[in-house]
């Protein structure tokens, strides 16, 4: 067994305290199963996410990048280790405050499959604030509405929508509690080329002008050079770091775990 | 980049007070509304259910109110009513009311069954005396006019109908008693008689007080007073009452109405409770059934309700909105189910002819079945929704798979333990009953009900692999589909455990009636002797033609032997003739071989004689005189039930041996013919074909057991008859849910299928898969039903007859039980049609 030592600590000045960041993973281990057959998906990571910046998290097939996701979003346990959301940590909540901290402070774009089909775009972006039992913020939802481009799709269900709208209605309910954290799963693997670079190009600025915290999980390395950040896994461990990706840099970090 | 300043979370400032129910139900709508089709087959689970309860109670008050309305009518003018005790003549009594301050009226009510005969028909009504005083008459004259003479008569207009009968038709009567004569009368008017009698019973006649005692060759005694006064009828009583004395019991007419409706309660107990316990069977079934579909509709929407926990919806959000969504189908369910099985219930009304004046809705238990449906529809998705609650958020990023949720050890456990605890008790109680009647029989076969139920999980997936077996031989389709139905043993289960309680219940009630109608036709051989006799009270039958000395069939026997079903014809010559003590007998000759050896002498020198001779008790081997005309034997007494083959008519019958009756009477004629029915089955067709052979000759008649026998089948048929058609409704439902597991299934294997599909399985061979996937849970299901089935409904019959050990024959009406499972097994083929089409696209 590897000792669950951190590759790589996380770059850049904290000089704000623990509350610059939005997210942060502290040596954080899972496994699947148990015995001789047990995987370890991830392996001891350690990583912050600091306020306001779009991180990408790429690596190979089986590098954990998505287990780390779901563990960073609490919809997965962790098997040891520490998961902090702003302040909370949340490897300690039970299922109510767990479920309470997706609802206001942490949102969720999928890869595909984020709307309920039975409700119309609005009231899928709504349905957060709405389980919550709080009224919208109807300035805040225009503004977002607007710049997502879904103004005039509003009354439509989701089988109305084509993919990108679909997928833009659903940043939009991640963004509309305005999260401590927006968690993003391969959100345009759906998606054609042209679609999904639309979709980043939206995300990116909506990120920028609302100052919102982004983690996105990829393997395409166009869609990860749209972030302020990539952190590379490989075998369940933080394998690199890179800061203001291009395309090439990104291929070229991941060339060496190509085997 | 810096981090930007954040804005804050909206918790504080913008935050409204919670509305914890608002989201979940209006999600529930939104789903209810988004895809109606989902919906269909468990609301029709809903309303099938709580449609049979708003059926069962509008049929029984219906029909209530209908006897009800029959019972009391009589009292519907009176004020005070008085029962004579019978101590004194009813002139006298009639004076003595008469006589009481305050009455302006008084008349006997009283009557007599009469049959009669037309010109093409013939029947028998009770013919009522019509009171003299026009104002103690509780029927409307409808056609025609009273009868003011003893040759005239008004019929119901029911009876009427029944018969084709009208106005100016012309009757003969004959009364009950013994040589009765015939009383021509003619139809002058019919009447409405409030309310309806019990389908079977006899129409109703109204005649003068002169016709009833010329018809019964007597007046007939009354059966109560009807009084009419002024003032209060409590007042009134009293004084009547002090009138009366101890010649009669007396009352308001309101207190003896009441005494009416509760012995009409008492009377439609049984009934009622056999509804009742229906009722329960299809409540239980839709419950299984609703409780299985919600679990589907849950699986169907996994991942979006994974979805709706990603985004922040709480466990206990999920679960409002499954309730709530419950909630809403069940109360849409049972009210369209309330709303059709109203109509239907008193549509059987109509149809049974027990409708009497309208329809009689019951607002507060047709209100409660509502209310009721919602709930039960709740209780069932309270499993479902807390399986709901259970989806992990991470679900909505896996592709719908349905892992089988496994109970916990202890659970698994605990049901064949409780269940063998309630088999050890439940059976011996059922089965050892026959004593202590039905009450305690009832709890035991509940018990055990309950155990084979708590034993369906883990008999059902062993009988499936059994069944699946079988299905190997429908190359692969067959073989997936038993390796599908094994996938999730506990869903299969449920579904194969509501129709087993839909089977089961249905094959109990026809074991339970075929060895009831086994046992009770044992016992009628036993009292009856001869299965079937036809004789003309003591009149000869053929009075041109002497009979044959050996007994063979000549004239009517002939006929008779010409009826299918007959067998061993004989005709009997007989005479009167008297025994010693000078008692009026008919003597019967029967040939030394044949007839049933019961009944037969057993030498010349023996005579059988009824237990009862003469008023007096007989005893075999005395030796008595039997005397035709001058000539007499004198014979050896053996006693037999001889009563029950006997000629019809005030005088006993004895047989002697053929030849001793020829010694007595040299040119007797034939009185009699026997006949044996050997397969009981015909029992009603011979009688009806007999009764047709007959036709109108009144003085001929038909006897023997064959006539209880065909009774007792009919009644049997009919309770049979209906109740299965009240229980197939339990099936359908049960096979509503076959359909739903299969679309489930259906729906967890598209992508398999897509699979398979590319692999080359032709569609036909798609379909086909499903269709066995739901024949062979089906088959499962009733196979466990009609094994419980025969056990309960043996232990029933046996619990419900009181029989002792050797009068009970357990009979199995095999080609049901085969039709049953047949049916089963088509039904779900038929239940699998849909999702198959939707599979194989």
């Amino acid at each position: 067994m590897r000792s669950p030592t951190p590759v790589a600590q996380p770059t850049g000045p904290s000089p704000s305290g623990p509350s610059a960041d939005a997210c942060v993973a502290v040596d954080v281990v899972k496994t699947y199963g148990t015995g001789p057959t047990a995987v370890r998906a991830l392996d001891g990571v350690t990583a912050r996410f600091r306020r306001g910046r779009f991180t990408a998290i790429m690596g190979p097939s089986g590098s954990g990048k998505s287990t780390l996701l779901h563990c960073l979003a609490g919809l997965d346990t962790v098997t040891s280790g520490r998961v902090r959301i702003g302040d909370t940590d949340i490897t300690a909540l039970d299922d109510r405050r767990l479920t309470r901290l997706r609802r206001d402070r942490v949102g969720f774009v999928f890869q595909s499959f984020n709307l309920l089909p039975p409700l119309t775009a609005e009231q899928n972006i709504l349905l957060p604030l709405d389980l919550a039992g709080r009224a919208r913020d109807r300035a805040a939802f225009d503004q977002l509405v607007d710049r997502l481009g879904l103004t005039d799709r509003l009354r439509h269900r989701p089988a109305e929508l084509s993919g990108g709208q679909q997928q833009r209605v659903a940043v939009a309910r991640a963004l509309i509690t305005r999260p401590d954290v927006v968690f993003a799963d391969e959100p345009t693997g759906a998606l054609d080329i042209r679609t999904g670079r639309a979709l980043l190009s939206h995300l990116r600025s909506v990120v920028r002008e609302t100052g919102q915290t982004v983690v996105m999980v990829t393997h395409d390395p166009v869609a990860a050079s749209f972030a302020d950040r990539v952190l590379v896994l490989a075998d369940g461990r933080v394998a690199d770091e890179l800061d203001d990706p291009t395309p090439g840099t990104v291929l070229a970090a991941l060339r060496p775990l190509d085997r | 980049m810096s981090a930007p300043a954040l804005t804050p979370a909206p918790t504080a400032g913008t935050a409204v007070p919670a509305r914890p129910h608002a989201t979940p139900a209006r999600l529930a709508a939104a789903w209810l509304r988004s895809a109606p089709g989902r919906w269909v087959a468990v609301t029709l689970a809903i309303a099938l259910g709580a449609g049979f309860v708003a059926a069962t109670l509008t049929f029984s008050a219906t029909f209530r109110a209908a006897l009800a309305a029959g019972l009391t009518a009589p009292y519907r003018h009176a004020d005070v009513v008085v029962t004579p005790s019978g101590d004194v003549p009813d002139g006298a009594l009639l004076t003595r009311i008469r006589q009481a301050a305050g009455v302006t009226a008084a008349e006997p009510l009283a009557d007599v069954p009469v049959r009669w005969v037309g010109d093409r028909a013939h029947g028998t009504v009770e013919l009522t005396a019509l009171p003299a005083d026009p104002a103690l008459r509780w029927t409307e004259l409808g056609a025609g006019g009273w009868p003011a003479t003893a040759d005239q008569l008004v019929l119901s207009t029911a009876e009427a109908r029944r018969s084709g009968l009208a106005v100016g038709s012309r009757l003969t009567l004959t009364g009950p008693a013994v040589g009765g004569g015939q009383v021509p009368a003619t139809v002058v008017g019919l009447v409405d008689v409030p309310g309806s009698a019990t389908p079977g019973a006899d129409g109703d006649a109204f005649g003068t007080p002169e016709l009833l005692a010329r018809v019964h060759q007597g007046p007939v005694t009354a059966s109560a007073v009807l009084v009419r006064g002024s003032g209060d009828p409590g007042e009134l009583a009293a004084r009547v009452r002090d009138a009366v004395g101890g010649a009669g019991t007396v009352s308001t007419a309101a207190e003896e109405s009441a005494r009416a409706l509760h012995r009409l309660e008492d009377r439609t107990l049984a009934l009622t409770t056999v509804l009742s316990g229906f009722a329960a069977v299809a409540v239980l079934v839709s419950g299984m059934v609703i409780a299985t579909t919600w679990t589907i509709l849950v699986a169907q929407r996994r991942r979006q309700i994974a979805l709706l926990r990603c985004v922040g919806a709480s466990a206990e959000q999920v679960r409002r909105q499954v309730l709530a969504e419950a909630a809403v189908l069940g109360s849409v369910g049972a009210l369209l189910g309330t709303a059709a099985g109203a109509g239907t219930g008193y549509l059987a009304a109509v149809l049974t002819g027990l409708a009497g004046d309208g329809p009689v809705l019951e607002p507060l238990p047709l209100a409660a079945t509502v209310a009721g449906g919602a709930l039960v529809t709740v209780a069932a998705a309270w499993l479902p929704a807390a399986g709901a609650m259970r989806i992990p958020p991470l679900a909505a990023l896996r592709p719908a798979d349905t892992p089988s949720a496994t109970p916990p050890a202890t659970r698994r456990l605990l049901r064949p333990v409780v269940a063998t605890l309630l088999l050890a008790a439940g059976v011996p109680l059922a089965d050892g009953a026959r004593g202590d009647g039905l009450p305690v029989a009832l709890a035991g076969g509940a018990a055990a009900a309950v155990a084979v139920l708590l034993l369906a999980p883990t008999v059902v997936p062993p009988l499936l692999r059994v069944v699946g077996v079988l299905c190997r031989g429908l190359g692969v389709p067959g073989r997936l589909a038993v390796h599908n139905l094994g996938r999730n043993p506990g869903r299969s289960s449920t579904t194969a455990a509501a129709l087993m309680v839909g089977v089961g219940v249905i094959v109990t009630l026809q074991v339970g009636a075929a060895t009831a109608e086994a046992s009770l036709g044992g016992a009628l051989s036993a009292h009856f002797p001869v299965d079937l006799t036809v004789d003309a009270g003591g009149d000869p039958l053929d009075r041109d033609r002497p009979a044959g000395a050996d007994g063979a069939p000549g004239g009517l026997a002939a006929a008779v032997a010409e009826v299918p079903g007959t067998a061993d014809v004989l005709e009997l010559a007989g005479a009167r003739g008297t025994v010693t003590g000078g008692a009026t007998v008919t003597v019967l000759g029967l040939p030394a071989d044949r007839g049933p050896a019961t009944v037969r002498p057993r030498s010349p020198g023996e005579v059988v004689v009824p237990r009862w001779l003469d008023g007096q008790e007989a005893t075999d081997g005395r030796r008595i005189t039997v005397q035709v005309g001058d000539r007499r034997a004198e014979l050896t007494t053996r006693v037999a039930p001889i009563d029950a083959a006997g000629v019809s008519g005030a005088a006993d019958t004895v047989v002697v041996d053929v030849a001793v009756l020829r010694r007595l009477a040299p040119a007797a004629l034939p009185l009699a013919v026997w006949a044996s029915v050997p397969d009981a089955g015909d029992a009603e067709a011979v009688t009806a074909r007999l009764t047709e052979l007959l036709g109108a000759d009144t003085a001929r008649q038909l006897g023997g057991s064959v006539t209880e026998r065909a009774q007792l089948q009919h009644v049997l048929g009919q309770l049979v008859t209906f109740a299965t058609a009240l229980l197939a409704v339990a099936v359908l439902i049960a096979l509503v849910g076959v359909g739903n597991t299969v679309s489930l299934s259906v729906l967890e294997r598209t992508r398999e299928t897509a699979l398979l599909r590319a692999l080359g399985m032709q569609r036909g061979q798609v379909r086909r898969m499903l269709a066995v996937e739901a024949a062979a849970l089906s088959v499962a299901g009733a196979l466990v039903g009609v094994l419980a089935g025969l056990g309960l409904g043996w232990a029933g019959a046996a619990a419900a007859l009181g029989a002792s050990q050797d009068g009970l024959v357990l009979s199995v009406p095999w080609w049901q039980l085969a039709a049953v499972l047949a049916a089963a097994a088509a039904a779900a083929v038929l239940s699998s049609v849909l999702p198959g089409a939707a599979l194989a696209e």
